[in-house]
Parts: C-alpha cells; structure tokens; sequence
C-alpha cells in the first residue's frame, strides 16, 4: 500500500485511518453461503405461453431445516396440484432450479433433468395426456437452502481476537440472523394463475425467530393466515393463502432466525516471555519470568484470560486479566491487534499476596498461523508495610 | 479521416417507468459504490493486488453495511464540509437525473431525501442513515440494501403522486430531451437499445422492492417502435431501435419467431441488445438458432460488456460475469465455422471502460480480453466484432494518460476502424454531462480517438441503414 502524493490523499487518509481506527464488529454480519429464492424450489413451464393454459389449483412448499452449529441446512418438498385442458397430448417443458439432488415428478413418474448449455435452469419433459384435466407436479430438493448465522466481522478486518490467536479463535461476538425466503411459485409467472398455496417452515428449536418477522402479508387474498407452533425440539410457521384465481396467490416472506448463542467464544494460547518487574523478592532485581495465559473472547469488546508467570527460582504468580479490545481494518497490516485492561496478580510462592494490574498488549498475526506481540504490564502489590509497584515487558506468541 | 460524428451507437430511451424503483435504485448504489472507489482509490495503490481485493470485498458488504462501510459514512458525513474535495457523492447531480428520467417533483424529491436548498451531501448521507438506523433496530440482515429500498420506495410515493398530475413519462419526452441536449442535434442517426428487466425483477433482485415492472418489456417495446417509425418518417434523423433478447419464459421456436418477424433492414426493429448481467447467458441454447437467422441477415448485435451498470447483482445471485467477452468465445466459435453468407456483427459495448493499461496484465479488466477477440474476428471468418466507447470516461478522475496510452495501444493493432461512439445517454445523466461532452472528450480534432473514423466503424456495423 503507498500513499499517492495528492495532499487531499494525505487528509483522507488520516481521517480515514481516525475514524476507521474506532471501527467495532458490526452484529449485522454475513452468512458464507447465500440462500436462493424459494420460487425456485418448485417447478414451472419453460414458455410463460404454454403455461397460460394451465392453473395451480394448490400448491404445497415445506422448508425443513436443521442447524449444525451455526449453519441451517434446508431441504424442500413443492407440490403442485395443476389444472389443464388440452385437446391433444402435450409435451411441455418444464424448469426447475439447478440444485443438488433436485428430484421431479409428474404424476408419480420421475421426470429425467438435463441442463442444457448456457442455461441457469434444469429442463425436463412431460407429456400432459389429453384424457385428463388434472396433474401433480413434486420437487424435492435434499439440498435446497444452506445460510450461515456465524458471526463474523466485516469481509474487511479481522478482529482483534482473531488476530491474537489466528489457529484457536471462533469469531466473536452474536450470532448473524439470516433470512430464509419462502415465495410462492406464483411468483415465476409462468403459470396461468395460483388459487391456493400453503407454505411451512420448520426449524430447530435452539433457533430463535426474530422479532422483525411480519406477520402474514396477503397480497390480493379472500383468505389467509399464519400459525407459529413451538416445541422444545422444533418450530413450525405455516402461512396460507387463497384467491378467487383473478389475481394469483403468492406468498412472499423473508423470515429472519438467528441462533442462540453464548456470550464467549474461544481464544487461545499465548506463551512468552517477561522482563523486569523484579525477582524472587519484592525489590529485588530484574529478571525473566515464563509466562503462559489462555483467553476467551467476551462478545466482541472483550477478553477474559487467566495467566500464570514463573520465575526459574519458583516465584509463581496466577493472573486473572480483562482486557478491552481495539480493532483495525484487516487492510491496514501495519497495525497490530491492540488490548487493553486489568488484571489481579495473586503470587502463589514464595510469598503469597494480591495486588493489582494495568497491561496493554499489541499483536500481529503471522501467516494466520500464530501471532507475535509485545506488551508492557504495571503491578502495584500490597503490603502491610507499603505498596510495591513492578513495571514489566512481555514477548509473548499466540496460538 | 475523422469526420463529424453524426452517429450515437449506444443511447437509452426507454422510459424509467419501466421498472422505476430499479433504476433509482441501482443508480443510488452504482453511485454510492462508485464514489466509494474512487475515494479508496485515492488513498490507496490502485494497482496493488490486495487493493483490487479490498474493493471487492468492498462491493459485497455494502448491502449489509458492514464495515468499513458505517465509518466510510461517518467519514463523508464529517468530511462534507470540507469543500466536498473528499465528497462521497453528488446528490445534486442525482435529483437531476431522478427527475429527469422518471419526472419526479424536485421539490417533492428534496423534501424526501432530507435536502436543504444548499443540497448538502450530509444531510443526504444522514437521510440514508435514518433508514439504515431503522432497518437494524428490526434486525434486518440487509440494512443498507433495505434503507435504499425504503429511500426508492419513498422517492416513487412521491413519483405516484406525481404522475396523477402529470402523467407517465413516455419514452418520446425522454427523446426529445435527448435530441435538445447540447451536442446531440449533430447526430442523423441514432441507436436506441431496448432493456428488459422483466425477468431480473422476477429473481427478485430487490428484495423490498415493487415484484413487477410498472410497464412491462413489451409495451415498452411497442412504445419505442412507434416512435421510431415516427422520427424516421419526420426525415431529420433515423432512430434505429435495438430489440432486447430475453430467452426466459420463452422456448427456442417462440423465440426465433419473435425475432424473425421484428427484427431485419426492412422491418421495424434494426438489430438486437443483450444484456447478459441481467442473468441470461450468451451460450444459451435457445439463442443459437438467433444468432443464426442475425449471421445470415447481418443484423447488428450490441451486447452489454463493462462490469458497471445494472442487472442481477443481489445477495444471492451475481450475473455480473455473464457479460464478459469470455462468455461469448463459444458462439463466436461456432459462428465462425458456419457456412453463411452473411456477417455476425457484434459490438462488445463500452469496452469495458478502457481505464486499466493495455500494456500490462491485469486479471479484473476485460479490455484486453476484448482487443484479443476483436483482432481474432475481424470478418474474415464471417464474424466481425465491435467495440464502442459508451461511457468512457465519464468519471472527472479517470486516469486520461491511461486512456489516451490505451486508444494508442488499440489503433497500433489496427483496431480503431471496429470502434463505435456511442454515449449511453441516459445512464450518464447523474454526472451532469451531455453529448457535447463525448464528443468533445472522445473524438473528433481535440479528442482521445482524434485518428478514428467513427462514422466508417457506424456504417459498417449498420450495413448501410
């Protein structure tokens, strides 16, 4: 990265470096894999001309999703109750999405699929025979829907957790919601009209749904509604609708879930060294003490770690710390992970006793792998006689 | 030798009622995502990998406005005062064009966005911020994408009420804007490209957003038939409307037959428009039978080639790359192996803005690309390719040393009698400029492409209409 030589370059970069210095991870972060529109779990005619001469009598959508972790993984069932009126056999070519798995059925017999070159859509063919009036068209998708609700930072940095312990650390902070679509095939406008179409959700009952759902929107019905049914296990939305057939029903829903999730995510390790602050002995000279700490993540604003220093002549101390983090654009290499915060030293040998600590620590990860950081830390003991403060420094190494 | 330019290749005059609240809404985020660029640009090394990454990566956080687009935001809203040196965007420049291609009320649309009479940028920022601020207090996944959905929604209450008043912009008082802008009455004749949104509407690209177009393809269609007929008829200029090819919802023989019967020298629709990025694929199957019947008749073909301008670009579908020239080899190839004794002409619009350096490798530019595909098909081989400049450097800040060393690098290869002048008017219309711009900047004795013969290119790509 260089600076060009503008002098407005020059002042927006400070400004930008000022105020993107002050960035937090913002809670509204994005799933890795990205949902595709229920429409297209269903099936529809490939010529909107052909499909002018046929009606959805009723359809059926069911989203069946289950959580591992933080992704939602959803299946679909369409069914499609059609209404025709041809006067010879007619072979139509039918669309349906190009996603793994994905079955069709006319009329109980499974419908081959090809997707021909260039196309975004899988086509198969079905003979509508002119003795009958009526057909069921199914889809299933094993695979219909993946979302993500991990949290995340923005594409653009990595936080501060993250980068103290690149190989050990969950992103920090609450889950995402993610939206799952459920729009009704009426949508593709291919088919004549829809009169009635029903769509469930079900989902896991550690999933929580956010309270900006709407409630049933019916665009043009006579008759509609909406349940939530709760269980311990699983969830279920249902909406429904109905029209006289002069405008389709179609359904139209972003429905937002969001995993509960606990307020700490992991950390990692940092082992290092420290210098200073004194030896066996309050007063005593500088020397080296082995230090080992382990973290966890509080939400995004925090650390919490527990470490221990130990000098080679056995003086031991255990530190509980908590420390506030900064963040820094991913970008913007040169800057370190920053933390700052308290901690209560409590020497175990050779003299027990319990004082306070301010620390400040900076961090850079090294080919995400482990990170490098220096840090200074000011101990204040306290002693019936006085008060011992301990400046020191620490190299430590992330894992 | 140069002449005058007399020939617009590439202009828009279909009405934004066609699919309004999409149009406003990809150019408030072509607009906010432009300027954006061009601000990181200004700080960064444009040339270094990670920053090319960083922009991407850029691009796709802006709908859930995830850092570091709130602080970019605070950062303009802070820095607007500052002469607008470090501005974000124009909003002054946008009312124009809001109202200029979907006649809403300036008043009205001030009042909306949160403007004072001085049309401070913050208080636009700020009026986008109050949305955004309500999208994520309802936890919306997508708060910026839902806060420009609620702003365009806002803008086209307002338009609604407006149009009880005033009526629907026809696509005739778009083009007589057009004709009475300076620059433009130089021109004798004139492409007008159809665009069909229908089925990028029906993939609901904007989630918020209207489900249908106000005016669907077809009666925009018509619409723009008849006023061709009727500017031609008047003597004055030729308008030649492009008719655009959407192979969805339509089978191969349904498809064929709407061309056939449209689209020729003698009847009313002079060649065609693809808009790839809207989420149709150029190798489609049901298009080859098309492409054969244009190679056989040398109908003109001009397809959308430049990674700016609308079409599907949503959370979860991105046809941006359907437009690049690599997606068009395999016709091309098969064209190219046909017997026929007619010419494939196709005209790769915009070149891909021609603002990256030809002379080096550059993996996001898909000028270079082009330049390959123009010299391997240069009609020999019954297929011929184009290029026009619509567009180009429309941006203040667009490296000029750059695109003059480019326009050198294409005519040492022997190019420049395949590249067209077009402008894109009306898509332009947000940085206040007009037709005499692209002339001016473009062509002619003081312009970039002073050696090109724009109107020899024109009449080859036309065959003479």
């Amino acid at each position: 990265m260089t600076i060009t030589s503008q002098p407005f370059a020059v002042l927006g970069f400070c400004l930008f470096f000022a105020v993107a210095s002050r960035v937090e991870a913002d809670s509204t972060s994005s799933p890795a894999l990205q949902p595709v529109k229920a429409a297209q779990f269903s099936v529809w005619p490939q010529s909107k001309h052909r499909g002018q001469a046929m009606t959805v009598v009723n359809e059926q959508l069911v989203l069946e999703c289950r959580a591992a972790g933080n992704i939602l993984d959803c299946s679909s069932h369409s069914t499609l109750d059609v209404a025709y009126s041809f006067t010879t056999p007619t072979a139509l070519t039918l669309e349906v999405a190009d996603l793994p798995g994905i079955n069709l059925e006319v009329n109980g017999a499974q419908v081959p699929l090809t997707k021909p070159l260039g196309s975004l859509v899988l086509n198969g063919q079905a003979e509508f025979p002119s003795d009958m009036t009526r057909a069921r068209l199914v889809v299933h998708i094993p695979q219909a829907l993946r979302v993500d609700a991990s949290p995340r930072a923005g594409d653009l940095q990595l936080p501060t957790l993250v980068k103290r312990h690149p190989t050990m650390a969950q992103y920090p902070g609450p889950a995402t919601a993610v939206s799952v679509p459920i729009l009704s095939v009426a949508a593709t406008l291919r088919w004549k009209t829809v009169t009635r179409t029903q769509a469930r959700l079900r989902y896991p009952g550690q999933w929580e749904l956010l309270p900006s759902v709407p409630e049933c929107v019916a665009e043009t019905p006579t008759q509609s509604g909406c349940t939530h049914a709760l269980s311990d296990s699983e969830r279920e939305l249902v909406w429904e609708m109905a029209t006289d057939g002069t405008k389709p029903a179609l359904l139209r829903q972003e429905v937002a879930l969001r995993p509960q999730r606990s307020y700490f995510s992991n950390g990692g390790l940092l082992v290092g060294l420290v210098w200073g602050g004194g030896g066996d002995c309050l007063g005593c000279s500088s020397a080296f003490r082995g230090r080992a700490a382990y973290e966890v993540g509080l939400s995004t604003w925090g650390l919490l770690g527990l470490a221990g220093e130990v000098a080679p002549r056995s003086r031991v101390t255990v530190i509980p710390t908590l420390n506030r983090v900064l963040w820094f654009p991913q970008f913007f290499h040169p800057f370190p992970a920053m933390a700052g915060g308290v901690g209560i030293p409590v020497r175990v040998s050779p003299n027990p006793m319990v004082g306070g600590r301010l620390e400040a620590s900076l961090a850079w990860p090294v080919a995400s792998l482990f990170s490098v950081g220096f840090g200074g830390t000011l101990d204040v003991f306290v002693t019936p006689s006085r008060l011992h403060p301990e400046a020191a420094a620490m190299l430590q190494f992330g894992l | 030798m140069p002449t005058k330019i007399t020939t617009n290749i590439h202009t828009h005059l279909f009405s934004a009622d066609h699919a309004p609240s999409a149009q406003v809404y990809f150019l408030l985020r072509g607009a906010l995502q432009s300027a954006a660029r061009r601000y990181l640009r200004f700080v960064l090394d444009e040339d270094a990998p990670t920053t090319v990454e960083m922009l991407q990566k850029l691009d796709r956080s802006l709908d859930r406005f995830e850092p570091p687009w709130p602080k970019i935001f605070e950062l303009a809203i802070a820095a607007s005062g500052l002469a607008g040196s470090v501005g974000l965007i124009r909003p002054a420049r946008l009312i124009d064009m809001f109202t200029t291609v979907a006649r809403l009320n300036r008043d009205e649309t001030r009042r909306i966005l949160g403007l004072d009479a001085k049309e401070r940028e913050a208080d636009f920022l700020e009026s986008l911020i109050r949305r955004k601020d309500l999208a994520i207090r309802a936890k919306s996944p997508f708060p910026f994408q839902d806060a420009l959905c609620a702003l365009v929604a806002d803008l086209y209450a307002a338009h609604e009420r407006n149009a009880k008043d005033l009526g629907r912009v026809s696509t005739k008082e778009v083009w007589t804007r057009f004709i009475n802008s300076p620059g433009a009455s130089q021109y004798d004749r004139v492409v007008a490209l159809s665009v069909n949104m229908d089925e990028a509407f029906l993939q609901e690209i904007l989630p918020g957003l209207t489900t249908s177009p106000k005016i669907d393809f077809d009666s925009q269609a018509q619409e723009l038939e008849a006023l061709a007929a009727e500017v031609t008829a008047q003597g004055r200029v030729t308008l030649l409307p492009f008719l655009c090819v959407e192979p969805r919802g339509y089978d191969a023989g349904e498809l064929l037959e709407r061309v056939q019967t449209r689209v020729g020298k003698d009847k009313p629709w002079k060649g065609l428009k693809f808009y790839p990025s809207m989420g149709l694929h150029p190798a489609d199957v049901r298009l080859n039978a098309i492409f054969d019947y244009c190679q056989d008749m040398s109908i003109p073909i001009l397809t959308h080639c430049s990674h700016g301008g609308a079409g599907v670009r949503g959370s979860d579908r991105n046809y941006g790359d359907f437009s690049s020239p690599d997606e068009w080899e395999t016709v091309l190839d098969r064209l190219a192996n046909r017997e026929s004794d007619g010419m494939f002409k196709l005209c790769l619009a915009h070149f891909d803005a021609l603002e990256a350096p030809l002379d080096s490798p550059n993996e996001i530019s898909w000028s270079n690309r082009i330049i390959e595909l123009m010299a391997k098909y240069d009609g020999k081989c019954g297929v011929e390719l184009y290029a026009d400049v619509a567009f180009d450097l429309i941006n203040g800040d667009t490296d000029r040393s750059i695109y003059a060393q480019n326009v050198k690098w294409v005519q040492d290869r022997g190019l420049a009698d395949r590249v067209l002048f077009g402008s894109d008017w009306w898509m332009y219309l947000y940085e206040c400029v007009d037709e005499q711009h692209f002339i001016e900047q473009l062509s002619v004795d003081k312009g970039f492409w002073k050696n090109a013969d724009f109107e020899a290119a024109a009449k080859r790509f036309l065959g003479g209409m």
